[in-house]
C-alpha cells in the first residue's frame, strides 16, 4: 500500500497513547473472599449484567482503537487500493482579467465562468480524470496541481478572485506546455476572449475554449461622449464577421449616417448630432444582438440648474458637480435667504427663513421650526446588502408620503419599511419640497455610485420632471476601469454604477440597472453559490470533528466507569 | 491473652444447668442422664410386659397379677449417656470473617462440649476435612483437655464438604447426635452428605455459621475476588444494584438450605459470627429445642 502523505502515519503513535491509557487505567482491586460462587450465581441470575458492562468497556476500547487507526490511515491517504488510472490530464483555465467583470451576462462574466468551470470540473472528475486549475491574467499561474480531489478544486474555485488586469495567453500556454510535457493535457479555457489560431509550438496541449459573455456575434457601444449637441460614439464588433449597424436615438432611427459597417473584432467611431432638452437621451443599436445590455446607452445632459447647497459635507457637492450643475455652496453659518438659486439643498441644517425655490432637505436638525421627529438615529440608514443599492437606482422604488403642506408645528412621524427609506414630498411656499430623512453621514450611501443618480432623480422631481430614471449598461471590457467609488469587492456584488473620470471631470459613464426579473436572477444565483459553498462542503468539513469521536468515547467511558465504581 | 475459650464463670455455671434434648432413637452409651426407651434400672416407669422365664420375680406387679391372674413385670426406662459428635468445617472458607468463623465455631463447640460433659454425655470431635479428631470421652475431668484440643485447631485447606460428610457417615454407623458447624459454602452443595448422615440414623443439628460481611458485603467498586478456599477468581463490579442482587442471591441460597433442613426435620440455626455465643447457647438453642 502506498501513502501519498506518509508523514501522517506518525499519527499512528496515538495508538500508543491509547495503549498507555489502557495500561495505566486503574486495575481491579484484588480481594480474598470466603466464596465466589454466590457472586457468580448472582451474575447469572441478572443476565450477566456485570459482564455486559465489561463487554461495553471493551467495545469502547476497541472502537477507540479503530477510530484512531482509521483516522491515521485516512489522513495518510492510502492509494494502494486504487485501480489502474485510465483517465486524462486536464487543465481548467479561468480568465480573471478585468474584462471578465463585464455584466453582459448576469451577474457578470467572471461569476458565470466560475460556475461553468465548476460544472466542467465535476464532469471531468466524474470521468476519472486528473484536473488542474489555472488562472489566466497578466501573470498566469497555477492554482491547483493535478488532482482528483473535488474538495481541493472547489476550494480553489471558491478562493479565486478577479485580478482586474489584462491577459497573457501565450505565457499561460508556455507554462502549461512545460507543465504538461511529456503527457498530453486537455486545456479548458473559460474566457471572454476568442483565440482563433494557436501556434504549433504547444504539441502537448489540446485547447478547448468556452466563451463567456458576448464575445461572439456581438455589437456594443463601448464609449460615448456628449458635448452640447454633438455625440461621439465608439461601437465595437466583437464577432467574427463584418456587421452592418443602424443606430436609434430616443427611439428614432438615425438618418445620418443611416448605417455603416464594422469589421470583425474592430471598433468604429461615429459622430452624431442630437437635439432636444430632455435631461437624458437614449442611444441604441438597432437589432444588434439578443443581449441588450450593451446595445443601448443612456446619456445625461449636463444640467443648467443653479443649485444652492447648504451643507458641511462634501458628498452632495461632488455629486452635483458630477451631474454638471452649477453649485453655490455655502456653509450653514453663511446662509442667507437672499442667495438666489433654482433649487436649494439643506443638509443637517434648516434655516428659519426659507428661500423661494424648491427644497431638498436632508436630515434636518432636531428642534427646527418646521418639523421634528424622533427615533431616526437609532435605526440608522438601512443599507444592509449591496443588492439594496439596486433599488435606489430605480426612483420608483422609493416610497413617498404625500404631505400636502409642511408648516410650522406639524408633526411628521418617520419610520422605515425594510430597506427603503421614506422620502417626504410636499409643497412649501408654492414650491415642491422633498425631505430625505436619514443622515447621510450614517451610511456609505453618499459614497456609492448610485448616489448621484438618486440625487438627479430627486432634483428632476423637484424641477417638475417625471420620476423614473433608467440606467445604463456598462461598456466593453477594454474600456472598463476599476470602479472608483464602488469599493473593492466586485465579485458577488450586483452590477452597479461604474464611474470613469472623463474629460469633463467626474461624470457618468455607464450604469447598470437590473430589472426585477434580473434582480431575482441575481439573488437566485447568489443563493445557489451559497448553497454550493456550504452544502457540498459540509461532509468534508466534518472530518476534523471526527477526531472528537474517540475523545468523546473516552469521556463517556470515564463517566460510566465512575458511575459504576 | 485470654485463655480459650474465654467464657465467664457465670456463663459456665449456666451451662451446667443445660441438658441436650435429642429426639428418641439415638444410641446411648454407658450410664448417663438421658432416658432411653429400652428397659433399664431407672425409676422412670416405662411399660408392662408379660412375665417370662428368667425374669426377676421381684419385678412382678402383684396388683395386676391379683386382678388378671397373669404375671406381668414392670419395665423401667434406662438412663444412658448420649454421644455428641461435633463435625466442624475446618476448610479455608471458615478461615475468614470478622469475627472469625472458625474461631466462633470452636468456641461454640467448647460451650456445647461443656454442656455435654456436665450431663455425663460423650463428646466426640471430628474436623472436616480430616485432620483433627477427638475421641469419645465424657466427664468434667476431660473438659480442660477438650478445650486445649480445640484451641490448637487450624484451618485445613480445601475440601468437598458433601463428600466428607458421606465418608463420615460410612465410618460412623452408630446413630448419634451430630452437630454440624459449617458455612456450607460448597458450590456443589452439602445436601447429599446430610442425607447420608440421616440415613445412618444420626440426629443432625445444622449450625450455619456465616460472617456478616458474607450476607451483606460492604465493599463497592471493581474487584477481582479470589475464593479463599479454592482460589477461583472472578471479576465483579459492585454497585448498589449489584449488591442488592447479591444479597437476594445469598438469601435464596440460605432459604434453600433452611427448607431442606425443615423437610428433613433437621434443626437449622443460622448463626452470624457477630452474635454473642452466650445468647446463642442460652436462648436460641433452648428455643430451638436442642437444649433444655
Amino acid at each position: 500500500m502506498i501513502f501519498s502523505k506518509p508523514l501522517f502515519l506518525i499519527s499512528l503513535l496515538s495508538l500508543l497513547l491509547l495503549l498507555y491509557i489502557v495500561l495505566r487505567r486503574p486495575r481491579r482491586e484484588k480481594r480474598v473472599f470466603s466464596q465466589v460462587f454466590l457472586f457468580l450465581r448472582a451474575r447469572r441470575e441478572t443476565l450477566s449484567r456485570i459482564s455486559r458492562w465489561q463487554f461495553l468497556k471493551n467495545l469502547i476500547l476497541i472502537l477507540e482503537a479503530f477510530f484512531l487507526l482509521f483516522l491515521s490511515l485516512s489522513a495518510s491517504a492510502p492509494q494502494g487500493v486504487m485501480p489502474p488510472w485510465a483517465g486524462k490530464y486536464c487543465a481548467v483555465v479561468l480568465d480573471t482579467s478585468l474584462s471578465m467583470m463585464a455584466t453582459d451576462v448576469a451577474p457578470n462574466r467572471f461569476v458565470v465562468a466560475v460556475s461553468l468551470a465548476r460544472k466542467k470540473i465535476e464532469e471531468l472528475l466524474s470521468s476519472g480524470n486528473q484536473v488542474s486549475f489555472w488562472e489566466l491574467s497578466l501573470n498566469p499561474k497555477i492554482i491547483q496541481n493535478f488532482t482528483s480531489n473535488t474538495h481541493l478544486l472547489e476550494s480553489a474555485l471558491d478562493k479565486i478572485t478577479p485580478s482586474y488586469s489584462g491577459t497573457n495567453i501565450m505565457q499561460l500556454l508556455d507554462l502549461l506546455e512545460k507543465w504538461a510535457a511529456p503527457k498530453v493535457v486537455e486545456v479548458y479555457l473559460f474566457s471572454d476572449l476568442a483565440f482563433s489560431v494557436l501556434p504549433n509550438r504547444f504539441p502537448h496541449l489540446v485547447l478547448h475554449q468556452i466563451g463567456v459573455g458576448e464575445a461572439v456575434e456581438n455589437l456594443a457601444i463601448v464609449s460615448a461622449n456628449l458635448q452640447g449637441e454633438r455625440l461621439w460614439l465608439e461601437i465595437k464588433n466583437f464577432g467574427n464577421k463584418e456587421r452592418e449597424v443602424h443606430l436609434k436615438i430616443d427611439g428614432k432611427r438615425v438618418e445620418n449616417p443611416s448605417s455603416f459597417w464594422i469589421e470583425n473584432m474592430s471598433t468604429q467611431e461615429v459622430a452624431l448630432t442630437v437635439t432636444g432638452t430632455k435631461p437624458y437621451i437614449k442611444v441604441e443599436i438597432e437589432e444588434a444582438d439578443p443581449l441588450e445590455w450593451d446595445n443601448a446607452l443612456y446619456l445625461i445632459r449636463p444640467q443648467s440648474l443653479r443649485v444652492l447647497l447648504v451643507s458641511s459635507t462634501p458628498f452632495i457637492k461632488s455629486a452635483l458637480q458630477a451631474l454638471g450643475m452649477t453649485v453655490v455652496s455655502v456653509k450653514p453659518e453663511d446662509y442667507s435667504p437672499q442667495i438666489s438659486s433654482d433649487l436649494a439643498i439643506f443638509e443637517d441644517f434648516l434655516p428659519d427663513v426659507l428661500p423661494d425655490s424648491p427644497l431638498l432637505i436632508i436630515h434636518p436638525p432636531q428642534g427646527n421650526k418646521l418639523f421634528t421627529w424622533s427615533g431616526l438615529e437609532k435605526e440608522g440608514f438601512p443599507i444592509e446588502v449591496p443588492s439594496s443599492l439596486v433599488e435606489f437606482l430605480d426612483f420608483s422604488t422609493v416610497q413617498f408620503y404625500e404631505v400636502p403642506v409642511l408648516q410650522p408645528g406639524a408633526m411628521i412621524p418617520i419610520a422605515f419599511w425594510g430597506k427603503t427609506p421614506f422620502l417626504f414630498e410636499g409643497v412649501i411656499s408654492d414650491h415642491r419640497a422633498v425631505l430625505f430623512a436619514p443622515s447621510l453621514s450614517l451610511s456609505n450611501f453618499p459614497l456609492e455610485p448610485s448616489f448621484p443618480v438618486f440625487l438627479l432623480n430627486v432634483i428632476n422631481y423637484l424641477s417638475g420632471e417625471k420620476a423614473g430614471f433608467q440606467s445604463f449598461e456598462e461598456t466593453r471590457s477594454d474600456e472598463l476601469l476599476e470602479p472608483v467609488l464602488k469599493g473593492e469587492e466586485v465579485l458577488g456584488s450586483p452590477p452597479g454604477l461604474y464611474l470613469k473620470e472623463g474629460a469633463q471631470g467626474f461624470r457618468f459613464y455607464s450604469c447598470a440597472y437590473l430589472s426585477e426579473e434580473e434582480s431575482n436572477l441575481l439573488r437566485h444565483t447568489e443563493i445557489e453559490r451559497m448553497g454550493a459553498t456550504t452544502g457540498s462542503n459540509a461532509p468534508r468539513d466534518l472530518m476534523p470533528f471526527m477526531l472528537f469521536i474517540p475523545l468523546a468515547l473516552i469521556l463517556i467511558e470515564e463517566i460510566l466507569r465512575r458511575k459504576y465504581v | 491473652m485470654e485463655k480459650f475459650p474465654g467464657f465467664s464463670d457465670p456463663f459456665l455455671q449456666r451451662l451446667t444447668t443445660l441438658r441436650f434434648k435429642p429426639r428418641p432413637g439415638i444410641a446411648g452409651k454407658g450410664a448417663g442422664e438421658h432416658l432411653v426407651r429400652k428397659g433399664g434400672a431407672s425409676v422412670e416407669f416405662s411399660d408392662f410386659r408379660t412375665y417370662t422365664w428368667g425374669d426377676d420375680y421381684r419385678l412382678i406387679d402383684w396388683n395386676s397379677y391379683a386382678r388378671l391372674d397373669r404375671p406381668f413385670v414392670k419395665v423401667y426406662r434406662d438412663e444412658e449417656g448420649i454421644v455428641l459428635h461435633f463435625l466442624v468445617d475446618c476448610s479455608d472458607s471458615m478461615d475468614w470473617g470478622d469475627p472469625h468463623k472458625l474461631q466462633y465455631a470452636l468456641k461454640l463447640i467448647a460451650a456445647l462440649g461443656y454442656v455435654a460433659s456436665s450431663g455425663y454425655n460423650w463428646v466426640k470431635f471430628q474436623s472436616i476435612p480430616e485432620g483433627y479428631f477427638y475421641p469419645e470421652r465424657r466427664g468434667r475431668q476431660q473438659i480442660p483437655q477438650f478445650f486445649q484440643f480445640l484451641s490448637k485447631i487450624k484451618p485445613l485447606g480445601k475440601c468437598h464438604l458433601g463428600e466428607e460428610l458421606k465418608r463420615y457417615a460410612e465410618l460412623n454407623p452408630r446413630p448419634s447426635l451430630v452437630f454440624l458447624l459449617t458455612d456450607a459454602l460448597e458450590p456443589t452443595g452439602i445436601e447429599g452428605g446430610i442425607r447420608r448422615l440421616l440415613a445412618r440414623g444420626h440426629q443432625l443439628v445444622f449450625l450455619h455459621i456465616l460472617a456478616p460481611e458474607e450476607i451483606q458485603p460492604q465493599i463497592r467498586g471493581d474487584f477481582e475476588l479470589e475464593d479463599k478456599e479454592w482460589g477461583t477468581r472472578v471479576e465483579v463490579t459492585l454497585d448498589e444494584v449489584a449488591l442488592q442482587i447479591l444479597k437476594k442471591t445469598v438469601e435464596n441460597w440460605r432459604n434453600t438450605l433452611r427448607v431442606f433442613c425443615l423437610a428433613h426435620q433437621i434443626p437449622y440455626l443460622f448463626v452470624l459470627t457477630s452474635s454473642p455465643i452466650e445468647e446463642l447457647v442460652l436462648k436460641r438453642l433452648p428455643l430451638a429445642g436442642i437444649l433444655k
